[in-house]
């Protein structure tokens, strides 16, 4: 009998083993439920009726052959309850890591990887300003807006359990084993919450500090001031920089203090109680490491948008463009959709194109049949940090505006951490002080105050955009746009254009401005130092910096500064981080180029020439001086050095994947940025060198004005001039490539080392570390930061996230880096992928009916009878 | 019950491929009921262990037919993102098929012989 019963418990134990072992495996690939089942809802081609509780009317979808969605709706809750739908079916899974990102729950579905994410989100609030925003729409403002985020969430929720109903959600969801939660109308208020911490959760404060400490600890207080305000002058002098609105006189007051002031030193950062640059530097890798989970909408200070007047254009409309540069991720941060409100008789009341956030559900960038609009992030500083005298319990701090100790606020919350199939939960202490969330790590302590933790009301602003008719309209709606604040580009059928920095600011109070810095710097929380006015801030779209119609015919942006102290008296206030001047300067030497040239008008052709232009003005700029630099020295080069040399000569500073002279270039740039800062950043402490780049070629220019920046500090006896700092980066960057493209027996001669080898494609999906197949392919690109199709880095994670040309006299276009569907199986995933590389867009129609849409598939949405 | 450990593989591995995609409608766990019942039907071991073998990964093969049809492109697109998957989800499906034939055919022996011993005992 025993043996009898060999067989029996042999097959049991091996099925039970499997079962325990391999159930995660078995789950994704079920024939039935796993990720094959995914490929069902891929494409969404034929015809089909799909019922649904809580449509009010029958809504059409009809899904062009880019995936991209045209809903034709009857009202504007049924568009949005439909735009919902069909997100959550092509977005489902980022717009729910969105959310939990925001509101500090990645770990639920992640586990311990995403703990400090959580936390870190957690202690910044995020949440505070949904629910506050939440707040205001429940207590009856903009009663549209609520009505549209709940009809988009109950979109989103039918989307849901059809998916569930039918076995085909996300593909990630079977992977990890998860289930989806149902979407709350807040959750996209958490969404605008996140991108809004992407384009304006900034460090730079802390940065500022921590190197105005550093060299003050290294060289002394005089010494380290004049050196931070040689490389962050609070205006660079004007042949490397580039306002928005072109100086109209010579440079206010403040610009004379470029270089090394001659004035005694009137700050010291070792005054301020906010811990030592060592100690901060957990603290700022702790926010970067929070941040990289948020890269999908983390502006890295880039994107161009630019508009021009009819009256330069062929058509005889204007046009306008942007490309906002985003990460690059997988799926792409955008979803492109084409929305319609039909009216008695099928006459369009709104008829709108663009692209949104996924879980948002309005048109965030994109036209209408009227006006067309474009964002470039302004680097608003809407953040500040406030440090504390504490008492000797460490548990209040003096507020001398009150003039009394106060006693730090403490909550409790549960971050539930995924471990297996369980959620474990871990309780954390959160602190806040008068102002706002109490930073509390690595004996560093200071709290955060961020426009982000009001009620801010963009998302009603975005709305009304959608909806406008004209000027009037959309100068009423900028008025409710608060944060993220944005270079808006405006463009209308009447031939209006126009450019505002849209945004709230703060309008600082107690304190001194007798230097920028002073505004820039972490404030004194027990002196009162840089309060919020909250009864009077800066508001769009009179008190922002703006050009309505200017008569020379177009407006260029590019996260550049706005304008002079002349022009704009408050410009301090608003932001100091602008990028450089490259891109700019690139698109306003195009379009004039191209309007004193044989074409001498524009048109969506020459806008999507120069949305692709990879001039490097950092290249053609710096260049000359390095060439020269290695003909005087030339006696110390070797052979490969020489060879390398050859491939500069002649280069017309493009940045092209089939050359070699952009990867000698680049290596050769890092190389020296290095060499010319990292001996006195090193002193100083610090790991990073984070340089306004233009600056370092005004040092080129003026060698006398960074003469002490390129002494090597570490050789006392000997002091280099630019020249020999030059010459010695380019050897390093001739032995680094050499390193880099060879290999132990090839060795490619310089003509080989093409950019293509090392400038490549880096967009990832979220779990790509693990599921290679759910990235893009690695593509070489041309470009590179600072050019006008700026592509920085070797592996490219960042860049235009979505190329958008609207004509008003003329077809309009656009492209987004990938392609619409998040579903990996979907002929959509990465349909546009190729186009976006290539510089190829496709048509931007809007067409009046289902009918005109070129269209692959057709849903009917119908209503199933009763809300849901 | 007829038929009950007397089918053939002619038999058995048609009734074993529709057992499977039926159950496979519940998801993979169920499939190991449907093996169980398989092993039960069989008149040996050894067409258990095939029918289930077999029976399993045609049925599911069933599914990616079908998805063959309805969704050509996306089909196409999943078999060159992850051609192996294809092949390991069969050989889950072949060893799930194996074990719970076995199994099945196993328990219904033992039982039969149990109550074989039983009835002689009782005589």
């Amino acid at each position: 009998m025993k043996k009898q019963a060999i067989g029996p418990a042999v097959s049991a134990i091996l099925l039970i083993l499997i079962a325990y072992f391999a159930s995660d495996y078995l789950n994704m690939l079920d024939p039935r439920n796993g990720i094959w089942s995914s490929v069902l809802p891929a494409a969404h081609t034929g015809e089909k009726t799909i019922r649904l509780r809580g449509l009010e009317d029958e809504v059409i979808v009809a899904w062009d052959k880019w995936g991209v969605p045209h809903i034709y709706a009857k009202s504007e809750r049924d568009l949005a309850f439909a735009f919902g739908y069909v997100q959550a079916m092509d977005r489902l899974w980022q717009m729910d890591l969105e959310r939990r990102l925001a509101a500090g729950r990645l770990s639920e579905l992640l586990g311990q990887p995403a703990f400090e994410t959580d936390l870190f989100f957690r202690t910044m609030g995020l949440r505070i300003g949904a629910v506050r925003t939440w707040g205001a729409l429940e207590a009856g403002a903009f009663p549209e807006l609520k009505a549209a985020l709940e009809a988009f969430a109950a979109g989103v929720n039918a989307a849901i359990k059809d998916m569930e109903r039918s076995g085909t959600l996300p593909v990630e969801y079977k992977l990890l084993g998860v289930e989806p939660e149902p979407w709350e109308p807040i959750d996209t208020l958490l969404v605008d919450r996140l991108i809004c911490w992407g384009l304006t959760g900034s460090l730079d404060s802390l940065y500022l500090y921590q190197l105005l400490r550093g060299l003050q600890g290294a060289f002394g207080d005089e010494v380290g001031y004049r050196a931070v305000k040689s490389i962050l002058p609070p205006d660079r002098p004007l042949e490397v920089d580039e306002y928005i609105i072109p100086p109209s006189s010579s440079p206010g007051p403040a610009a004379k203090e470029h270089g090394a002031p001659q004035q005694p030193c009137v700050i010291s950062a070792r005054e301020m109680g906010l811990g030592s640059p060592k100690s901060l530097f957990n603290v700022l890798k702790w926010w970067e490491d929070a941040n990289s989970y948020c890269s999908f909408v983390r502006s890295l200070f880039a994107s161009n948008n630019w508009v021009v007047s009819g009256a330069l254009t062929a058509s005889g409309k204007p046009i306008l463009c942007n490309d906002p540069h985003l990460a690059l991720t997988v799926p792409p941060t955008w979803y492109e959709a084409h929305l319609v409100v039909l009216g008695e008789g099928g006459t369009p009341l709104m008829n709108v194109r663009g692209v949104a956030f996924p879980g948002v559900p309005v048109i965030v960038i994109g036209r209408n049949d009227r006006v067309a609009w474009g964002f470039t992030n302004v680097g608003a500083d809407v953040i500040d940090f406030y440090y504390y005298v504490w008492d000797e319990g460490g548990e209040r701090y003096w507020y001398g505006p009150e003039g009394r100790w106060l006693t730090v606020k403490h909550d409790e919350e549960i971050i539930w951490v995924r471990e297996g199939k369980k959620l474990v939960p871990k309780t954390v202490v959160l602190n806040f002080t008068i102002h706002g969330p109490l930073v509390e790590r690595w004996g560093v302590r200071f709290a955060v105050k961020w426009l982000g933790h009001y009620a801010t009301l963009e998302a009603e602003a975005l709305r009304r955009y959608n909806w406008a008719r004209g000027l009037e309209d959309f100068m009423e709606a900028l008025a409710l746009f608060q944060l993220p604040a944005q270079n808006h580009v405006y463009a209308d059928v009447e031939g209006n254009i126009a450019w505002w920095a849209c945004g709230r600011y703060p309008n600082r109070t107690n304190l001194d401005r007798s230097d920028p810095l002073k505004i820039w710097l972490p404030y004194n929380g027990s002196a009162g130092e840089g309060e919020w006015n909250e009864e009077d801030w800066i508001d769009p779209p009179d008190e922002v910096p703006h050009l309505i119609n200017p008569p020379w015919g177009y407006i260029v942006t590019a996260n550049n500064r706005p304008a002079s102290t002349a022009d704009y008296p408050l410009v301090y206030e608003i932001g100091w981080t602008w990028a450089d001047y490259y891109r700019a300067r690139r698109i306003r030497e195009l379009i004039e180029g191209y309007l004193a040239s044989e074409w001498a008008r524009l048109r969506a052709e020459i806008m999507m020439a120069i949305q692709m232009d990879v001039l490097s003005i950092p290249a053609r700029e710096l260049v000359p001086y390095l060439l020269s630099a290695l003909k005087i020295h030339e006696d110390e080069l070797m052979a490969l050095e020489k060879e390398a040399q050859e491939e500069l000569v002649g280069w017309d500073y493009h940045m092209r994947a089939g050359w070699a002279a952009p990867t000698i270039f680049a290596a050769w740039l890092k190389a020296f940025v290095d060499a010319v800062f990292k001996d006195e950043f090193s002193k100083a402490g610090l790991e990073d060198v984070r340089i306004p780049l233009s600056m370092l070629e005004y040092f080129v220019k003026h060698p006398e004005a960074g003469a002490w920046w390129f002494d090597d500090k570490g050789t006392p006896n000997v002091v280099e001039d630019r020249d020999t700092i030059m010459v010695k980066a380019f050897k390093q960057a001739v032995e680094e490539l050499r390193k880099l493209v060879g290999t132990e027996r090839t060795h490619p001669p310089p003509s080989k080392w093409k950019w293509a080898r090392v400038h490549r494609l880096k967009a990832d999906h979220v779990m790509g570390s693990v599921l290679p197949w759910l990235n893009y392919p690695r593509l070489p690109l041309d470009g590179w930061g600072d050019c006008v199709n700026n592509l920085g880095g070797l592996n490219v994670g960042s860049g235009p996230s979505w190329r958008q040309i609207v004509d008003f006299g003329d077809k309009s276009y656009c492209v987004i880096p990938g392609g619409q569907s998040g579903n990996p199986f979907s002929p959509h995933y990465a349909d546009q992928l190729e186009l976006w590389v290539r510089g190829q867009y496709k048509a931007m129609d809007m067409p009046a009916t289902p009918d005109e849409v070129e269209r692959e598939g057709l849903w009917r949405l119908v209503p199933a009878g009763g809300r849901p | 019950m007829k038929g009950v450990g007397s089918l053939g593989l002619k038999v058995l591995l048609p009734e074993a491929v529709v057992l499977f995609a039926l159950a496979e409608l519940g998801g993979w766990p169920i499939t190991i009921a449907a093996g169980l019942l398989v092993g039960v039907l069989a008149s040996d071991w050894r067409k258990a262990a095939v029918s289930g073998a077999l029976g399993a990964p045609i049925g599911w093969g069933l599914y990616f037919i079908a998805y063959r049809m309805l969704a050509s492109v996306a089909f196409l697109k999943a078999l060159a993102l992850v051609p192996s998957f294809l092949a390991l989800t069969l050989l889950f499906g072949l060893i799930l098929g194996l074990l719970s034939a076995s199994l099945g055919y196993f328990l219904t022996s033992l039982i039969n012989q149990l109550t074989a011993r039983y009835a002689r005992k009782e005589k």
